[in-house]
């Protein structure tokens, strides 16, 4: 499945919107998503499986308690095969920020097809 | 009866001892290498993830530099960071902190972990760095004797 993929299939049953890299929408409480692949597992000249760097951005208003929100992430994205998560706040002016990082193993790349 | 022996257990012992030992002079130069390599792959995935400061002329990515070794208890560290800061009118914000909403981004602005990245992808060549400088010295302590 790909990082994208499992992504939505984690958050989306969350309840909240769910956007790639940025959102564009009104609602004061969202996920976004993004991530970066590395190649791993070379062999054959070949990096034979994707590990990908992957950053879940959980917005939501300054006076809201995030803790069961973030709790929830954390389990959804372990339930999906993502690696256990660091949080770093990144609060802003403009609402609180929790940035959750964790990476995602997408193996058996058949470069056959490319 | 089997029979189980080391020789030269006193030279193992030894070597450990002196490996416990490496002089600070050696500690701070591969310190200082390996920070060197932490700015230039930070630089390098920074520029290719377009990271930059949109309300300012000056490229943060210039202004990335590594403090002096520091002695600790059990060895020491460099801290790569960000010097500087941007003036604009009367607000003044670290270029520390603009690296900082590039890393993770914020409302309305997509994140590039370039730090992050940087990390994961140069962390085995920026530790060489250091290791090269440790293994010459062990080679030229241990051949002296």
């Amino acid at each position: 499945m790909s990082c994208d993929s499992a992504l939505q299939t984690a958050l989306t049953p969350l309840g909240l919107p769910v956007f790639p890299n940025k959102y564009t929408g009104h609602e004061l409480e969202y996920i976004v998503t993004n991530w970066t692949m590395l190649g791993a597992a070379h062999g054959g000249d070949y990096a034979n499986a994707s590990r990908y760097l992957v950053q879940v951005h959980y917005y939501l208003p300054d006076k809201q308690n995030p803790n069961n929100m973030l709790d929830r992430i954390c389990l959804a994205l372990a339930a999906e095969g993502f690696t256990s998560p660091d949080i770093s706040q990144a609060h802003s002016d403009q609402g609180q920020h929790y940035a959750i990082e964790c990476d995602y193993c997408d193996g058996g790349v058949d470069y056959g097809t490319c | 009866m089997a029979r189980v022996s080391i020789e030269g257990f006193s030279e193992v012992d030894a070597m450990f001892s002196k490996l416990g030992n490496v002089p600070w002079d050696v500690t701070q130069q591969a310190l200082d290498q390996m920070a060197g390599a932490g700015e230039g792959a930070v630089r390098r995935t920074g520029q290719s993830m377009g990271v930059r400061d949109p309300e300012s002329s000056v490229h943060i990515l210039d202004k990335i530099t590594h403090t002096k070794p520091k002695k600790t208890d059990s060895g020491g560290y460099c801290e790569v960071t960000f010097s500087g800061s941007r003036r604009r009118g009367k607000t003044t914000t670290r270029n520390a902190e603009i690296a900082f909403v590039n890393e993770y981004g914020k409302e309305g602005q997509t994140a590039r972990p370039f730090i992050r990245q940087a990390g994961e992808q140069y962390g085995d060549q920026i530790s060489d760095q250091g290791e090269k400088i440790l293994g010459d010295w062990m080679v030229e302590t241990f051949n002296q004797g």
